[in-house]
Formats: C-alpha cells, sequence, structure tokens
C-alpha cells in the first residue's frame, strides 16, 4: 500500500499546498480521497493518470475537497475512450444528484459530453484513442454512503464515521480502510475531539488529520468544533493509539517557519507515537518513519 | 495591455501545456479567455489571483476551454468576501444554463455555497475576510453573444464571430480585442472560415489555434473542426496579421525539429512574425524586439 498527499491546503489559493486530496494505490485499485482544485495537478506530478484511478471517496461536499472531481471525470472518460471500466464514486448525499448536474444529460458539461459523443470529428479521435463506436455518455457507479457503512473491495475495506463538521448544511465523513497492508484513516474535515473518529481511528497505523489552525485562536466555541487544531489533534491520536499522526488542511497561519516546529513541539506533550507535517506529493511511509543506515 | 499564456495544450492532460487559457491586462480589468483544465494553476503562477480577474470569454463549452470555470468562480467569491463585483461572463449559449447548473442553489455547487452562507462558522471567516452582513451566494453576470456581438469595456471592445469548430453540437466563437494599444483576436477551436479571416484582419497578434500538421488530419470533417499549419499560415497572410501564436498544441507537433518544420512551412506562405506559444509566455503585442547588447 502506497499513500501519497496530493493537496494538504485549505480554499486559500496556493502553489505550495493544492486544495485537500490524497492517493491511495493497494494491489490493483489507485484509490482517490477528495479531490479539491489544485489536487488533480498534483495527481498528474505523482504520475498517474486519470485512467488509472479506480475509486474517489469525498468526505463532503464543499467545493475544496469535491471541485476537481470534473478535471478527474471528464478526463478520464475522454482519454479512456470506453477501455477502462466506470469511475467508482463514494460519498455522502446529495452526490448522486451533483454528479448529474455536472456530467448528466443536462448537466453543466452536458454540452461537452454530446458535442464529443455525436460530432464525427470527436468519434474520430474516440476511435483513433482505440474506443468502438457507438461513444457512450460516462455512467459512474455512484455510492451515497452513511455512517457506519463499509465498502468491501479486493484486498481493503473501507468504513464510514462521521466527521465533526458543517453539520446539518453538509453531511461529513471520516473514512477508514483497512488491508493486510496496513490501515490508514482520514479525518476528512474535523474538530474538537470526537468519540466517533477516536472510534474510527483506534489503534490505526496512519491518521490524517485537519490541523487548520493554532489551538485558542478560534473565533468562537463552535469554529472550534468544526476546524480541527493542534492541540484536539494531539488528544484525539493519543486516545486512539494511532502509530503516525499526519498533519494536513494547513491555514498559512500555522504553515510558517518556527510554528510548525513549536506545533510539532506542542502536539509531542501528549501524543508519543509518530507526527509527520504533511506537505503535497509525499509519499507517507505507512508502517511508520524508517532511519537509513549512514553511509 | 500585456497578453499571457496560460494554458496552450489540449484535453489531452500535460503538465507542460495546460488546457487552453490566456489572460489580457489591460488598464484596470483583467480579461481571460477561455479557462481549460490547468489554466487556472497557470494564473496562479503568474501572480494573478482570482479576484483580480473581472471578466471571463469562453470561446465554446468543450470543458478543455471551461472546466475551470467552476474553481475561478468559487475560489472569487469565496475570497471575494463580497467586496469585488461579480464575474462577469461571456460566451455561447447556453452559458447561462450551464452557470445556472453550476453555482445556482440547486447547482452541483449549491451545497458548498448553502453551507459556506448559512454555516455561522463559514459566516465568521467570510466576515474575518472583510466582509459585510448577510454572505450571498455568487451571482455572476452571464451574457450569451450572438455573432458579430461587441462587448464594450473601458478602453477596450470585444468583438465576437462565428468560427468552425464541431457544429451544430456546439456554437464556437472567436474574440477580437481591440484597444488602443494593439489589436487581440483569438480563435477559440476552429478550422479555416472566412469569417476568422475576416475578423483577424491587420490585427497586431492572432492567437490560433494549430492542432495537427497539414495533410495528416483525421478526415474532411476534422479538417473543417481544427486548424493545421499550412491553413493558419493562408490565414495570416490573407488577413495581413502581424504576429501568430501558435497555440493549442498536440504531442504531434511539440516534438523536437518537428516545431521547426512547421515553423519553416509556415514561413514560406506568411511573412509576418510567428510565436510558438508556451504555458506563462508574455507575448510582445508590437512584434519581437532584439534587445541591445550589453
Amino acid at each position: 500500500m502506497k499513500l501519497t498527499l496530493l493537496g494538504t491546503g485549505t480554499p486559500t489559493p496556493s502553489l505550495t499546498r493544492a486544495s485537500s486530496g490524497y492517493l491511495i494505490e493497494i494491489g490493483n485499485d489507485v484509490i482517490v480521497m477528495d479531490h479539491g482544485p489544485g489536487s488533480h495537478h498534483r495527481l498528474l506530478e505523482a504520475g498517474k493518470r486519470a485512467v488509472d484511478v479506480t475509486h474517489v471517496f469525498f468526505s463532503h461536499l464543499h467545493y475544496d475537497h469535491c471541485a476537481d472531481i470534473v478535471r478527474l471525470f471528464l478526463t478520464r472518460w475522454d482519454q479512456g475512450a470506453d477501455r477502462i471500466p466506470e469511475l467508482k464514486i463514494y460519498g455522502p448525499p446529495p452526490l448522486r444528484r451533483m454528479c448529474e448536474l455536472l456530467f448528466g444529460e443536462e448537466g453543466a458539461f452536458a454540452p461537452d459530453l454530446n458535442a464529443r459523443i455525436k460530432h464525427q470529428g470527436s468519434i474520430d479521435i474516440f476511435v483513433a484513442r482505440g474506443g468502438k463506436p457507438p461513444r457512450r455518455w460516462p455512467r459512474p457507479e455512484i455510492t451515497e454512503l452513511k455512517s457506519g457503512d463499509k465498502v468491501e473491495a479486493r484486498g481493503w475495506t473501507l468504513t464510514v464515521a462521521p466527521a465533526s463538521h458543517v453539520q446539518p448544511y453538509l453531511e461529513c465523513y471520516a473514512y477508514r480502510l483497512d488491508s493486510p497492508e496496513g490501515s490508514v484513516c482520514y479525518s476528512g474535515d474535523s474538530g474538537g475531539v470526537s468519540p466517533a473518529l477516536i472510534d474510527l481511528a483506534r489503534g490505526c497505523d496512519v491518521l490524517i488529520h485537519m490541523n487548520h489552525y493554532y489551538s485558542g485562536t478560534e473565533p468562537t466555541e463552535s469554529y472550534r468544533v468544526v476546524c480541527g487544531n493542534h492541540e484536539d489533534v494531539a488528544q484525539v491520536a493519543t486516545a486512539a493509539g494511532v502509530k503516525t499522526l499526519v498533519l494536513t488542511h494547513f491555514l498559512e497561519q500555522i504553515d510558517q517557519p518556527g510554528m510548525r516546529e513549536h506545533i510539532v513541539r506542542e502536539i509531542a506533550k501528549t501524543f508519543t507515537g509518530h507526527i509527520v507535517w504533511g506537505e503535497d506529493l509525499m509519499e507517507v511511509p505507512v508502517g511508520g518513519p524508517k532511519m537509513f543506515r549512514m553511509e | 495591455m500585456r497578453l499571457r499564456l496560460l494554458g496552450t495544450g489540449t484535453p489531452t492532460p500535460s503538465l507542460k501545456r495546460m488546457c487552453s487559457g490566456y489572460v489580457v491586462e489591460t488598464g484596470d480589468d483583467v480579461l481571460v479567455f477561455d479557462h481549460g483544465f490547468g489554466a487556472h494553476h497557470r494564473l496562479l503562477e503568474l501572480g494573478i489571483r482570482a479576484t483580480d480577474v473581472t471578466h471571463f470569454f469562453c470561446s465554446h463549452l468543450h470543458y478543455d476551454h471551461m472546466g475551470d470555470y467552476p474553481r475561478l468562480l468559487l475560489t472569487r467569491w469565496d475570497q471575494g468576501a463580497g467586496k469585488i463585483p461579480e464575474l462577469k461572463v461571456y460566451g455561447p449559449p447556453p452559458i447561462k444554463r450551464v452557470t445556472a447548473a453550476l453555482f445556482e442553489r440547486e447547482g452541483a455547487f449549491g451545497p458548498d455555497l448553502i453551507a459556506r452562507t448559512e454555516n455561522l462558522c463559514s459566516v465568521a471567516i467570510y466576515w474575518a475576510r472583510g466582509g459585510e452582513g448577510e454572505r450571498k451566494k455568487p451571482a455572476p453576470e452571464v451574457s450569451e453573444l450572438n455573432p458579430n456581438d461587441v462587448v464594450k469595456g473601458k478602453g477596450w471592445q470585444v468583438t465576437t464571430t462565428g468560427v468552425s469548430h464541431f457544429g451544430p453540437q456546439l456554437i464556437s466563437y472567436g474574440f477580437r480585442l481591440d484597444t488602443p494599444q494593439g489589436s487581440l483576436v483569438y480563435s477559440g477551436d476552429s478550422g479555416p472560415c472566412a469569417s476568422m479571416t475576416r475578423l483577424a484582419r491587420d490585427c497586431d497578434v492572432l492567437v490560433h489555434m494549430c492542432h495537427y500538421i497539414s495533410g495528416t488530419q483525421l478526415n474532411a470533417e476534422f479538417a473543417q473542426s481544427c486548424m493545421g499549419h499550412l491553413e493558419l499560415a493562408r490565414l495570416g497572410a490573407e488577413s495581413n496579421v502581424k504576429t501568430i501564436v501558435i497555440t493549442h498544441v498536440t504531442e504531434q507537433i511539440d516534438q523536437p525539429g518537428v516545431r521547426e518544420r512547421v515553423l519553416r512551412e509556415m514561413a514560406g506562405i506568411y511573412k509576418g512574425n510567428l510565436i510558438f506559444g508556451e504555458d506563462l509566455m508574455e507575448v510582445p503585442v508590437k512584434g519581437p524586439a532584439a534587445a541591445k547588447l550589453m
């Protein structure tokens, strides 16, 4: 199992930190968790093509977690030329309606899809790519998940739990993926010290957790239970007994020289496992960091 | 006036050439022409923020020309916090319906927009960014253009023409921008057509699709919808264009030696300046000039 961070930023535009995205390769499956603006660019930089992706999981439908589905989906469909299976997409409701509004026959990209399916010039390109006419409208396999659901696949199982974010406006999930090669838990966007997230993450190899801001600087009490901060994240990771904590979803507020180190040190007071300060395109060692021999 | 190329590629994924996008800065206005996948990343690389963009012109509704429209609009709205005017959007029908399907309350990003405008934590961020009062959803000013429509801005005007690309499924336009500092024509996607020959007449810069090596087209229909290099050279000569910028370049053309062959063959027909476009390139609107040796 290989875990790569695609986007470790927020909605704030940044060239160093794209909006949320994570990539897990396991067996023949290429799983993307969240795909905010810029994370598809990172996927390309990581050497993966849209056509390689088999599964997409959305934690919630804030645009910084889902807007690059447009790029992933259309590129995959166009380049795939009907030679690859339909994309499997999972997430909270109204995921199905969102996909329909984007890619359905009355959707935002319907004019494009209709032209590419019907115009002879586009059909010619489709054939040149190895497709066999007629060219078909894409039909992604969409699954709307609920808390407690499990997705069983070849060599891995994914479990769904509620995150502590902007409910009831959006349904928000955390995910845990278990496989013989290790276990990875992703908080989605989550704040406070959430018992449901602690239960989900219990004993996992890697917990990827939103660490949005510096504890104590929250504008309101309710903000704190909506967005992750370093003191609460340390408590969650400690209570869950995770082996490695990957921090992500950083505001510029904390992504500053000295602040990073200060936060790592503060988390280490509570949490005794490995701490990883996430970066875009970082491959996270699922079995924990290894020290190389001096040579 | 500054013209910079954001994306000079095609739908084929590439880290070197993003999908179509161009940015023109004139006076206080920042005009984006097309915004395909990756073009917004290039905009960021140029140091231009989504909130700086004032006008978006869309040549046609193929995804490689407008797939980054959601990124531009949502980022601009979120970061703008109600302190900047709504984005002005121009393009062929049904761009109003496309915009509604994306950004209305019942649209694809409706759940995000409802959450960001109604959840008190999101509203607190809006206030922290300088927003005031109730947070409103984005309401871009969308104009559906007809051929020959003219859009007038402060110190500039854009003229629309119909071009030859993948009709009747899509309506495709080319645009001409005239300012006191110069004139730019952008083909959108088009094969050879008389309307583009007229629109480009005597312009300073023609940014034009150059999709394939003439003679290698898949068939006649393809050649009507996409431009080959020799047809582009003939257009430049006939319209008396001062500079041609080659863009929308496929891998077929974008190879060492092939690029130079394309330039040499075009120069046999077209006597003006030739520029082989690259992402992030600033195009000298008044033509290239050798700097003094020092």
